[in-house]
This record gives structure tokens, C-alpha cells and sequence, in this order.
């Protein structure tokens, strides 16, 4: 019997295979199998089989120094261990991911902002030191600024850039403002305040070494937190105050009204009536407010910075009004004594448009600076130049990248931190050689200009030569070490790498800094009675003055409930009304990696996304109420309009957030992978402006659908 | 005719089913056999008196020793101990000529896993067996088998297909396992404390 096999045989038999493969765990575990092959492909980097060890180190990510062990196998840096109680941050957990982000920069680039988005291009050293110098030279000959925005004040190469600045007419050096330490009066004993009164700062979230977070916390500190959102730190705060956003100053002015009880003093006319009227918080919960600051003393005033001038200012003096005008002098010494060096400014002082040449020094992290505020000083045709190890944030937005070595791969150098009583020096050590050729900041300093005195060519010798002079005038510890028992400056070095930090002896006292001079000498109209306090009136925006003066028992704009009014505990500030055709308020959250690295490891992003603990830049966050007031739903595309411009958004509802307010956060998109997450699309800091208040946390907002 | 079309769909689905449960799961597998046989049996037995901490130290530090060098092994093994070809081949082509032996690791995890020993024996208070199974009774070292894509050994991946009885050492020693095996002491745990 013949037996023909015909193409239906063959489907037939096909199918029964394919119904039958479904039905046994072959294709199941090849696929399996694959995805684990994918995840090993020879290209993907591999730490080396080699002997365990424990290496020390500081975090140079932020400003808070946190002494690290890095879990190294051949060497390398496999994990990052807290070397002191409390642990690490998310950043610092993953800090040695960073050296191998997609956005590290390999090369000098040159990058082109012609059209949307910004070409670069691969290009010789030799170019951007010739841009550097050529602009150098015609800012000379037109009498232009040349600029250096320092991210990581402090350290000695801040030094050599100030130091550069006074040999050009006009040198400007702008230090970022440190986001705990710009309003921070710098020595405070954290462990003798009882109360902290926190405007917008992150306290349980972000804000400073996690230590600190866990010794306040640990202390039961009286927390009192003002922000217009139910943030996690306003949900373990004893009192939250949701004040409208960029009413902070008058907020602070009331309080400080309470504090001198009418007398002339800072706030002086600032009546809790005033204050409700503006910040939509009852006046008898203002009142209370400083009851509570006063009962349970000693407290301190933090805040976020970019609030504002009038902010800043008010709290500031609310801070000497709570007697922290005295504090100590906690300033590291210079490299070099004696020699001339361009003073501190700040970016809105500096001549719009006068800006030849911008040097951006990110070398030792990033800040956040909203780039249309930067961009308004530079002149026509002015260079702009990144020192930087990635290609992200601030410095997606120069003209020429010059790569600088990250974090675990070179020295860097952690001035004292905000929290510390005393001046400290930290030296975060390298644990990795460099992966790719970067260029030393000083020496490019060096290769830019001829007229810098002195001999030092390499960030290092700047590192030492603070260090021989901590030496020499022998005072302080490194651990437990006296600075005298050390018989050389070298060997006072060596022990620093190991890092241990040195630690100055009680410094000494001097007032608290202020930070924006100039609408406090605005401010100044007179001294106002005997204790001669500025009165902070005139640095309120015309809006609130105009506010003030006609407050008449006018209703609040929105009706906006404190913590004393919300029983249910759910933290929600539904039942605002938001008025029709108001705009609304733009909140900006800047989380630690934009102050630090720009750059988010991979393994965060994986946590971030699954997580929710992070959101989109593209993300806009409003109250339920407000979007539906909006006719926006959850998940829609729109367009976020604010006088910088505009900037397609994605909707998200949540009842923390005010009705009325719209938040977003700034930064990489810590839940987009890679190089897209640094600097994919056009983040709300690339288009934000400060009001007339300097603020550019508060501005106002409209959405439209898109 | 009806029939005929249904048999070539039965055969093809029978195919397919031994295929898939037993020659593909078979070819999976690329096996080699170790350098040297060795037998856990005798070395545990009462007249040898060895236990699995003897030659898998776990120091004071914590760190697991692992597979035993051959420096563990020569204080003894420096005499043939014993007629055995295997014996006879240890000695002249290793301990003879200091030859570190090539062991083929059963239960090596990938390099993006960092387990320690130290916390699951000292703090948890694991047995060898409840992971390795009776590893340390075996007369033989088994034919070691590593999947093909993969490149995983096949103790980590688990010797069944269908995982019944996951609690079962032979059952693998994949994420989901480790897991599991936390949920059930109640362990907190994180992707960090495994993956760095």
C-alpha cells in the first residue's frame, strides 16, 4: 500500500507539533534560557574573579561626605556599605554603577543646538582649549564677563577657578547654591535643636547624609513642615502647614512678627492676618505655629533653596531671630594664603547678556540651575563649556564637553558639610583606575590661560597644598589623630585617603552668612527700632504687596486646609476650589541625583519604574479636583505653558498634591534606561524662568490638553 | 479520510510531546564528567571521620572556602590511599606535579548573584543537604551538566522541567527558590542582596 504524503499531511502534522510543543516546557525554558543569554553576552562587563576585600573611601556624590566601604572582588568595587550607622541613599548605593553609565563622556564633544535636540560631534582637546582661550581674549577686548558656575563650591579647584577670576577685568564666579546648606547657618549642633521648621526642604526624603535623617528622627524632633504637598516628610511631620506655594516669605515674616510680639524686628507688619490672606493657612494656626516654635526650643529654620529672594532673606533672619545669628566659621583654608582671588557672586547680579565665556565645572557633581537663567546672561556668540564625566543635565546645554574622571575614579574633595560644627575635610579616594582618558580641570585651567600664577598644574597638588597648610597650623584631628602627631603633611595625606576625614578645632564665631546681599540691602530702608533690624517689607514681590494692601477681609483665593484641619489623617487637600481660568501654581522637586550626578544607575532606574517611588520629568502631578476642573484625566497628554516656554506633559492625579498646583520633577528620568534617562527629552529646568521673586520652584502654570 | 487527518495531527502532537519533554530537554545539556572521581562516601565515613566543614571551610571572617585546594587534599594524598585508578591518577597528575584539579562546580551561580554561605549556615542554621541534597554520601561525583544557552549547571537550573515539589534541594537554585525559601523564614530582602 502506497502512502502519499500531501501539504495538508504536513499542516496537519505541524499543527499537532505546534499544539504539542505548547503543551511541554521545551519552548518555555528556551526562551527562558535565552533571556539568561542575552544577559551575557561577551560585551556586557564582568567584574574579575579575584580575592574579597573592604575598601574605605568617602561618597563624593553629594555634598555630605558619607564615609563608605566598597565590597571590592579583584579590586573592583562590587557594593557600597555605610562605614557609619544609617546607612546609604539610593545615589550612593549605587554610586559605582556610574562609572559605567551610557552617558559617561569618552571624548571631548562638540555639541551643536541648531535644531531640536543637540548634535555632537567627537573633537581634539586642542579645540575646546582653543575656543576657551579665544573667548578669553575677546572678552578681554570688549570688556565682557568671563563666568565660572561652579557645582561643588569649596574645594581647592574652586579655589584655582576663583583664583583664574581675578586675573580677567571681569571674573565671575557663581558657586551653586548648596541645596541643604545654601539657608543653613553653617556650624549648628543639629542634636541640641528640638524643632526644626522645614520650608519645602526634603527632610525624611533627601535631604543630607541618611545619618542625620536617622539621628532626627531617632530624636523625635518637633518637625513643623510647610509644602503645598503631603509629601512623606509632611506625613511624619508633627505639624504641616500647606501653604500656598511662593507665599513661603510672607509665611516666614509672620512668624517672625509673632516672635518679637509686634516690636520692631524683621516681618515687622506682617500680621498672621496678612499672612493667611496670602498663604491661605488660618492666622490662629500661624500664631500657633510660633507658640510651638518658642515652647519648644531651640529651633532652626531650613528650607530648599530657589524659593526666592524675599524667602531667603526671611528666613535667614528668622534663623538670628531664633539666635543663630553667632555660629561657627566652619570655611576650609585656602590652597595658597595671600593670594588675590575673585569674590562669590551671584548669577542674577551678573550683567544680562555680558557673559563671553561660561565655564561649567562638573567635575565634582551637578546642581540644578534652571538653564533660561543661565542662558540670559550669555552674550551674543558666548562659549559655553562643560567639565563634566557625563553628558547629562546642566551640561547637555554647552557647547564643548570636556570629560572629567567621576567619582571612584579620581580624587575628589568633600568641603565641610552643612551639618558640621566644625570645619572638615573629606578625600574621597580613587577604588578604580579611569576606564577613559579625561582631562584634570587645572589643567585645563592651565591650557586656557597663561596669566595664572603659580605652579600647580593637577587638582591634586591644590588638594595638597591645603593639606600642608592644615599641617602646619596644626590644629584639629583626622579620626582620632591629632594634626600634630602626623610628622609630615604626606603622611597627614595618606591618612586622609584612607577616608578619614580631618576635623578643625572649635572654630571661630562669626555671623550667620546672607545669602542674597543685595535685596537685603534693598531691604534696609532703615533700621526699624532699637534692635536695628532690616525690615523685609520691600523684598516681597509687588503681587503680595499689592495683596497686602488690599487684604480687607477678601477670601483666599483657594480654600487650602492645614494638618489641624484634616481629622481623617489621609493627608489629601480635596475640596479646594480652584478658580476658573487661574492659573495654576508649577512646583519643582529636584531629587538628590540632580544635585549630584546627573546620572541615575540602571539598577535605580529598574526599582524606580517598579516602584513608583520616582517620577517621569514628563510626569505633571495635580489634585484630582484640578484635573477634572481641567477636563484632564489621568494619563492624557498635554502641554504645560509657562513664560520659558512649553513642555509636552503626561497627567498624573494624586489627592497630595493642592488643587491648584501643578508639581513636577525635575532631573534625569530616573525610569527611562541609560542615556535616553540622562538626557532624552527637554526637562522642566530647560525651560523654567525665576519670577519676579527669584523663585524658580514656584511659577505660574497653565495646562492645556495637547 | 476523516481518520488519516487526524492520525498525521496525532502524530505530530506525539512528536512533539516526546520531543519536548524528553529529547529536547536531553540535547539542553552539554555533559562532561569531572577531571577526577572522588567519593564523599569514604571521606565522610567513620573511618576517615571527615564532616562537609573539614574541607568546605567556612573561615572565622565568613568567607567560604569552596571547592578544597589541593593543599587540603595533599597532607593526605601525598601516599596513594588506596588502588584505584582514580587515586592512582590523582596523585601522579596532580599532587605529584601541584596541580590545582579543574573542578566543574555544581552549583556555581552567575556573576551578577553574590550569595554568601556564612549567614545561611551560622545565622539560619541551614543544612549542606536542604541545598546540595546527599551530596556528601555520594560514591561518585556525578556527570556535571551545563545548559547549552545558558550556560548555567544544571543543579542552579533544577533537574525537574515541571517544578512540583520546589521545596526539594534537586529542584534548582533559581531566584524564585532563593525567594521562596526567604518568604517562608520571613526574611526581608531586597534586590540588592543578592544582585550588587
Amino acid at each position: 500500500m502506497t502512502m502519499n504524503v500531501s501539504r495538508r499531511d504536513v499542516l496537519r502534522f505541524t499543527a499537532g507539533g505546534a499544539v504539542g510543543a505548547m503543551m511541554t516546557p521545551a519552548p518555555w525554558k528556551a526562551l527562558d534560557d535565552v533571556a539568561i543569554w542575552t544577559q551575557n553576552w561577551s560585551w556586557i562587563p564582568k567584574p574579575p574573579k579575584g580575592p574579597v576585600t573592604m575598601r574605605a573611601t568617602a561618597c563624593a556624590l553629594c555634598p555630605a561626605g558619607c564615609p563608605v566601604q566598597a565590597r571590592c572582588i579583584g579590586g573592583l568595587p562590587v557594593s557600597m556599605h555605610a562605614a557609619s550607622g544609617g546607612g546609604l541613599c539610593p545615589l550612593g548605593l549605587t554610586g559605582h554603577h556610574l562609572p559605567y553609565h551610557p552617558a559617561r563622556v569618552v571624548r571631548p564633544l562638540r555639541l551643536f543646538h541648531d535644531g531640536p535636540g543637540s548634535r555632537r560631534i567627537p573633537v581634539q582637546i586642542d579645540a575646546a582649549v582653543a575656543a576657551a582661550a579665544g573667548a578669553i581674549r575677546g572678552a578681554k577686548a570688549t570688556s565682557r564677563t568671563v563666568a565660572v558656575i561652579d557645582m561643588r563650591p569649596g574645594r581647592s579647584v574652586s579655589w584655582g577657578w576663583q583664583r583664574f577670576l581675578a586675573t580677567v577685568p571681569r571674573g565671575a564666579y557663581v558657586p551653586a547654591p548648596a541645596r541643604e546648606g545654601s539657608r543653613f547657618p553653617s556650624g549648628v549642633d543639629l542634636d541640641s535643636i528640638r524643632t526644626i521648621v522645614s520650608f519645602r526642604a526634603p527632610l525624611a526624603e533627601e535631604w543630607g547624609p541618611p545619618q542625620l535623617q536617622k539621628r532626627l528622627l531617632d530624636r523625635r524632633v518637633n518637625l513643623i513642615q510647610i509644602e503645598p504637598t503631603h509629601s512623606p516628610t509632611a506625613a511624619i511631620a508633627g505639624r504641616w502647614l500647606a501653604a500656598q506655594p511662593g507665599s513661603e516669605a510672607a509665611l516666614a515674616m509672620a512668624i517672625a512678627s509673632q516672635l518679637h510680639e509686634g516690636t520692631a524686628g524683621p516681618g515687622e507688619g506682617m500680621t498672621p492676618e496678612i499672612a493667611s490672606a496670602l498663604t491661605g493657612i488660618p492666622a490662629e494656626t500661624i500664631a500657633a505655629t510660633a507658640r510651638e516654635i518658642v515652647q519648644k526650643g531651640p529651633a532652626l529654620v531650613v528650607a530648599e533653596e530657589g524659593l526666592g529672594r524675599a524667602a531667603d532673606a526671611a528666613i535667614v533672619e528668622l534663623n538670628t531671630l531664633l539666635g543663630h545669628s553667632v555660629v561657627a566659621q566652619t570655611d576650609l583654608l585656602a590652597p595658597f594664603a595671600g593670594e588675590p582671588i575673585a569674590p562669590a557672586t551671584e548669577l542674577e547680579v551678573i550683567e544680562d547678556s555680558s557673559i563671553a565665556l561660561l565655564l561649567l565645572d562638573m567635575s565634582g557633581g551637578d546642581a540644578p540651575f534652571p538653564w533660561p537663567l543661565v542662558r540670559r546672561k550669555l552674550a551674543p556668540k558666548a562659549i559655553v563649556i562643560a567639565l563634566s564625566p557625563f553628558l547629562a543635565g546642566t551640561a547637555t546645554h554647552a557647547d564643548y564637553i570636556v570629560p572629567t574622571l567621576p567619582y571612584l575614579e579620581t580624587l575628589l574633595e568633600i568641603p565641610t558639610p552643612f551639618d558640621s560644627t566644625a570645619a572638615r575635610l573629606t578625600i574621597s579616594a580613587p577604588l578604580l583606575p579611569p576606564r577613559h582618558a579625561a582631562v584634570d580641570p587645572v589643567k585645563f585651567l592651565r591650557a586656557i590661560t597663561r596669566d595664572l600664577p603659580g605652579q600647580w598644574t593637577k587638582s591634586e597638588e591644590l588638594m595638597r597644598a591645603r593639606v600642608s597648610r592644615i599641617h602646619e597650623r596644626g590644629e584639629g584631628n583626622v579620626g582620632e589623630k591629632s594634626v600634630a602627631d602626623f610628622a609630615s603633611a604626606d603622611e597627614m595625606w595618606e591618612g586622609l585617603l584612607a577616608g578619614t576625614p580631618w576635623t578643625g578645632a572649635a572654630a571661630a564665631q562669626t555671623r550667620v552668612s546672607v545669602p542674597h546681599q543685595a535685596t537685603l540691602s534693598r531691604g534696609q530702608a532703615g533700621p526699624a527700632g532699637s534692635a536695628g533690624w532690616p525690615s523685609l517689607l520691600p523684598a516681597l514681590s509687588e503681587k503680595d504687596r499689592s495683596l497686602m494692601t488690599a487684604v480687607t477681609g477678601r477670601p483666599p483665593r483657594q480654600k487650602i486646609a492645614s494638618s489641624e484641619q484634616r481629622a481623617d489623617g489621609r493627608g489629601a487637600i480635596d475640596g479646594g476650589v480652584v478658580a476658573v481660568n487661574a492659573p495654576l501654581t508649577l512646583v519643582i522637586r529636584t531629587p538628590r541625583d540632580v544635585t549630584a550626578s546627573a546620572a541615575v544607575s540602571p539598577v535605580m532606574t529598574k526599582l524606580y519604574r517598579e516602584s513608583g517611588l520616582r517620577r517621569s520629568p514628563e510626569v505633571a502631578v495635580v489634585n484630582p479636583a484640578t484635573a477634572r476642573q481641567l477636563g484632564l484625566a489621568a494619563g492624557r497628554r498635554a502641554k504645560l505653558l509657562i513664560e520659558g516656554g512649553a513642555l509636552p506633559v503626561v497627567i498624573a492625579t494624586d489627592h497630595a498634591v493642592m488643587p491648584g498646583v501643578v508639581e513636577m520633577t525635575a532631573g534625569p528620568d530616573a525610569i527611562a534606561l541609560g542615556e535616553r534617562g540622562a538626557r532624552g527629552r527637554p526637562g522642566i529646568l530647560d525651560v523654567v524662568t525665576a519670577d519676579a521673586s527669584g523663585s524658580w520652584r514656584t511659577v505660574a502654570a497653565r495646562l492645556v490638553e495637547a | 479520510m476523516k481518520n488519516r487527518a487526524w492520525l498525521t495531527f496525532a502524530v505530530g502532537l506525539l512528536a512533539a510531546l516526546g520531543g519536548g519533554w524528553f529529547a529536547v530537554p536531553w540535547a539542553m545539556y552539554r555533559r562532561s564528567e569531572q577531571p577526577v572521581q572522588f567519593s564523599h562516601r569514604v571521606h565522610t565515613s567513620e573511618a576517615v571521620g571527615l564532616s562537609c566543614q573539614d574541607c568546605h571551610a567556612l573561615s572565622d571572617g565568613g568567607k567560604f572556602g569552596g571547592i578544597p585546594r589541593l593543599e587540603t587534599c595533599a597532607p593526605c594524598h601525598a601516599e596513594p590511599q588506596g588502588k584505584s585508578a582514580d587515586e592512582k591518577r590523582f596523585i601522579n597528575e596532580y599532587v605529584a606535579k601541584n596541580r590545582e584539579v579543574q573542578w566543574l562546580v555544581y552549583a556555581r551561580q552567575p556573576e551578577n548573584v553574590y550569595f554568601s554561605h556564612a549567614p545561611h549556615i551560622r545565622l539560619a542554621g541551614l543544612k549542606c543537604e536542604q541545598c546540595h541534597g546527599q551530596h556528601g554520601t555520594t560514591d561518585r561525583l556525578r556527570t556535571f551538566e551545563r545548559n547549552r544557552i545558558s550556560t548555567y549547571p544544571r543543579d542552579v537550573e533544577g533537574y525537574s522541567l515541571v517544578r512540583l515539589q520546589p521545596s526539594r534541594w534537586n529542584e534548582g537554585m533559581k531566584m524564585d527558590d532563593c525567594s521562596r525559601c526567604h518568604h517562608e523564614r520571613g526574611v526581608e530582602e531586597s534586590c540588592l542582596t543578592c544582585h550588587k
